[in-house]
This record gives structure tokens, C-alpha cells and sequence, in this order.
């Protein structure tokens, strides 16, 4: 469904990524590890169109979508949970998910079932939609970041370290989050650092080093062998 | 106490000028030193259809859409492709743009001021002294479209677009935001509120092509204030971070 062919991109002048290559099926849970700095967060944003590449193809929905602004990206079912969250500060938990919700052929009944779905995973949300987003706390601007996202009814989510800093309870319910999304039939390409939650909840993952995809495997393999990731990540 | 209310309706023009402004500022990061030209043409939209017979509301909402229009092409034409650039460019574009809006408004209109006739001419009494009602109509109108300008941006779908773009206008993109349209009509809402401003105050002053400069300064001046005034809105808050 999505697949990134021969990825080059460039932030300047220096060559971040080098011939990036990697596919996900409808509704598959792909991981994508790599140490620091080797370009996983520059793969998603290439993919949501914010980095454009200098050479290769993005593939989305069998259709050529390299080059195709952002915005529309995300109509088509694209949507991205940056690792820094990105909550609009000011608006409202209720904004926030408002930039997600009014769009051509929500209407009021699909409204309130998005909104009754995401508040059923993240009740909390509910209790502060009034409140501004900046005054919400780590955990819960994360929880809002994907609900955000869901509000845009993806095909697939992008989803860059959602557990970066957040407590060990979170990151439990985060995972849940991922495993109900899939249930729901929504692909995740999922960018993380701790790799016991990567090898449990995706299907495949594909391991980066220096701005190509070095290593492809299904989980369960590389959950009994741990000598390829000693060698990637060093852990 | 006229000079109190003198300021009062003042300041609310300027006011009105400067949350055009700020809009277009907060939100495209774009200096618009040619604002106080859409001004100045908004108020000589206004004379044009006085002329041809046209009522004062009518030429209020006529000058307001043909500014709306105008501001439209320019920013497709000349700020659109400057996007991402250095905010240099889109300030000696804007600042071109003001050179040749004035010479096209003195060519066009030529140099004897006009004068746009208020629609009431009545006066009241204060304190022994005449005041128009002319200028605490100008006082409240400019105070109801910027309570308009509010709820739109608190209420409708396009005004948290508009803020949303203000506060990241990459994540705006990622949530599905036409965020290029959104600047388009950022810079047209800004423009027909100057026009409006212009033919609101057209009548205390004469319309000639320096109208714009003039009123400019003060603007910036004004604009200065106004970004604290907003609330919750764009242009107080953290500046948007570019991607990266």
C-alpha cells in the first residue's frame, strides 16, 4: 500500500538519505529501528512530502505521490505523529482534533463517532477538551497526537517515537494504542527506540544504519535472534 | 473631551488597519509594507462608486470584495512564489508592490484629494459642543467587524485553520490544512478590512494617493499593540517552527 523506492533526500547539502527502500501492506504494523541520527525521522517526513527527494518514488495507494504536497497527502489517508507531537498550542484539545474533523465528507454522525471512539481510548482527553493544548503534559500531548491523527480516518499512521520520554505506564497504553489500531485495520510505520516494544507489536521491521535500510526481517525471527540487532544497535 | 473621543475613533480605525496587518503578519510572516496602499484603494474603490451613484454601504461592501479580489492575485503573483524565502524578499516585494499601487492611484485618480460624503451628517451635543454622529458610527462599525474578525477566528472552520497555520503551519499541513490557500485568504481578509478602513475613515479626511504611507506608520505603530491585544489567537503565541 505504501512503499518508498530508492529514497534519496538532502537537507541542505548534506545527503541524509541514500537509496532508502521499504514497503507496508494494508494494515500491517512495520517497525523501523536504527541508532540516532541515521535518518528513520527524515523516512517519515519524506514520506508525508515535508523533505522532497531528490531521487527515487513514493508509492501510495498504487498512484506515484513523490512530489505531492503535504496537505493533500493527508486526504488521501496519510497521516503523520511527529516525535516531537506538534500540538497546536493554543488551540484547544477540541481544536486540535477540529483541524483533523472538518473536512469534506465528515458529516455529523461520522463526527461524533471519531470523537466517541477517540475519547473512549483516551478518556482523559475528554476531561481537558477545553483546556489549550501547550497546558497538557507529555503523555497526554502525545495521547492528543494520535487521536489528531485518527481524526483524519488514515490509512496509515506514521508514527515517530511515541514513547520518547514518557513514563513506563504510558508506554503500556501506547502500545495498546497501536494493537487496537491495527485491529482496526489502520498500518502503522512505526519509528521507536525501545526495541522490545517494536519486535511486539509490529509484523516486520526494518533495521537503518546511515541513511539506508541494512536489514529486513520478521519480528518474530529477530526476537530470537538478537545477534543482527547486537550488530545494529549496539544493544 | 472631543479629543478624547476624537482618539477614541481614531483608534479604532487604526485599530481596524492594524489587525489587517497583524493578521497577514502573524500568520504569513510577511511585512506588508504595501497594506496602507490597499487602503488607500479600498477608499478610492469607495469614490468610484459614489461617483457612479452608488450609496455609502454599497461602496463600503464593493471597495471591501474588490480589495478582497485584488489582494488575492497579489499574493498568488508576487508572495506566493517567495514562500520559504528570506523574509527580505517578501519585504521589498511588498515594498515595490506599495511604489506602484501609490503611482497607479496617482495615475489613475490624479492628484486633487476626493472626498468621500458621510452618510449621516447629523450632529449631537456634548458638553455645550457639536460631535458628529458620523465618527461614533465609524467607532462602533470598526469595533464590530474586529468582535466579527474574533469570532471567525474563535468559532469557524476556517478561522482554526488560519490559527493552526499561524502556530505550526507544518503540522497544519500534515492535518490536511490547504495551508497555501490559507495564506491566500489570510492576505485578502487583511486587505478588505484596510479597505474598509479606508472607506470608513475616507470621509473625516480626503482620498489621495498618499493616504497609504501616511496611515502606515502610524499602523505599524499601532500593529505593535494590537499583537498583544489578540486574544489567544496566532500572533502572541510561540512563533511557528518551520520544518526541519
Amino acid at each position: 500500500m505504501l512503499a518508498a523506492r530508492d529514497v534519496h533526500a538532502f537537507y541542505g547539502k548534506s545527503h541524509i538519505l541514500h537509496g532508502v527502500s521499504l514497503e507496508v501492506r494494508a494494515g500491517e504494523v512495520v517497525g523501523l529501528l536504527g541508532r540516532n541520527g541515521v535518518g528513520k525521522s527524515t523516512t517519515l517526513k519524506t514520506i508525508m512530502g515535508l523533505v522532497r527527494p531528490a531521487r527515487g518514488a513514493i508509492v501510495f495507494d498504487g498512484r506515484d505521490v513523490t512530489g505531492v504536497a503535504t496537505h493533500r497527502l493527508a486526504r488521501l489517508g496519510l497521516a503523520w505523529v511527529p516525535e516531537d507531537r506538534r500540538i497546536f498550542p493554543s488551540l484547544s484539545v477540541w481544536e486540535n482534533l477540529r483541524t483533523g474533523l472538518d473536512r469534506a465528507g465528515v458529516g455529523h454522525a461520522k463526527r461524533a463517532d471519531l470523537l466517541e471512539k477517540v475519547f473512549r481510548y483516551f478518556p482523559l482527553l475528554a476531561e481537558r477538551r477545553y483546556q489549550a493544548g501547550r497546558t497538557l503534559s507529555g503523555g497526554e500531548q502525545q495521547m492528543l497526537a494520535i487521536a489528531r491523527a485518527m481524526m483524519l480516518e488514515p490509512k496509515i499512521i506514521l508514527l515517530d517515537e511515541p514513547t520518547e520520554g514518557l513514563m513506563p505506564r504510558m508506554v503500556g497504553q501506547i502500545r495498546e494504542i497501536i494493537e487496537t489500531l491495527r485491529q482496526d485495520g489502520v498500518a502503522i510505520l512505526l519509528v521507536e527506540q525501545s526495541v522490545p516494544l517494536t519486535l511486539a507489536v509490529s509484523a516486520r521491521v526494518y533495521i537503518m544504519e546511515k541513511g539506508v535500510v541494512r536489514h529486513e526481517a520478521p519480528a518474530p525471527a529477530l526476537r530470537a535472534d538478537d545477534a543482527v540487532i547486537r550488530r545494529y544497535l549496539g544493544v | 473631551m472631543i479629543q478624547l473621543l476624537n482618539g477614541l475613533v481614531n483608534g479604532m480605525i487604526l485599530a481596524l488597519v492594524a489587525s489587517g496587518l497583524t493578521l497577514i503578519f502573524g500568520i504569513m510572516d510577511v511585512v506588508n509594507f504595501a497594506h496602507g496602499e490597499l487602503y488607500m484603494l479600498g477608499a478610492y474603490v469607495g469614490t468610484t462608486v459614489l461617483a457612479a451613484g452608488g450609496s455609502f454601504w454599497l461602496a463600503l461592501g464593493v471597495a471591501s470584495v474588490t480589495i478582497f479580489c485584488l489582494g488575492a492575485a497579489i499574493q498568488l503573483v508576487t508572495l506566493r512564489p517567495l514562500l520559504g524565502r528570506d523574509p527580505l524578499a517578501t519585504i521589498l516585494a511588498t515594498f515595490g508592490l506599495s511604489l506602484v499601487l501609490q503611482n497607479y492611484a496617482l495615475w489613475q485618480y490624479g492628484p486633487v484629494a476626493r472626498k468621500i460624503q458621510e452618510p449621516f451628517t447629523g450632529h449631537f451635543r456634548i458638553f455645550q459642543l457639536e460631535y458628529p454622529w458620523y465618527r461614533i458610527i465609524i467607532a462602533v462599525l470598526s469595533a464590530a467587524i474586529m468582535l466579527a474578525l474574533w469570532l471567525f477566528l474563535k468559532r469557524a472552520t476556517w478561522g482554526i485553520w488560519i490559527r493552526a497555520t499561524a502556530q505550526d503551519r507544518t503540522m497544519a499541513a500534515a492535518m490536511g490544512i490547504p495551508v497555501p490557500l490559507v495564506h491566500t485568504a489570510v492576505f485578502s481578509l487583511g486587505g478588505a478590512m484596510a479597505a474598509a478602513s479606508g472607506v470608513l475613515y475616507g470621509p473625516l479626511v480626503g482620498v489621495d494617493q498618499t493616504l497609504g504611507p501616511g496611515s502606515w506608520w502610524s499602523g505599524g505603530w499601532a500593529t505593535s499593540a494590537a499583537r498583544c491585544w489578540r486574544p489567544s489567537s496566532s500572533a502572541c503565541s510561540s512563533r511557528s517552527r518551520r520544518s526541519g
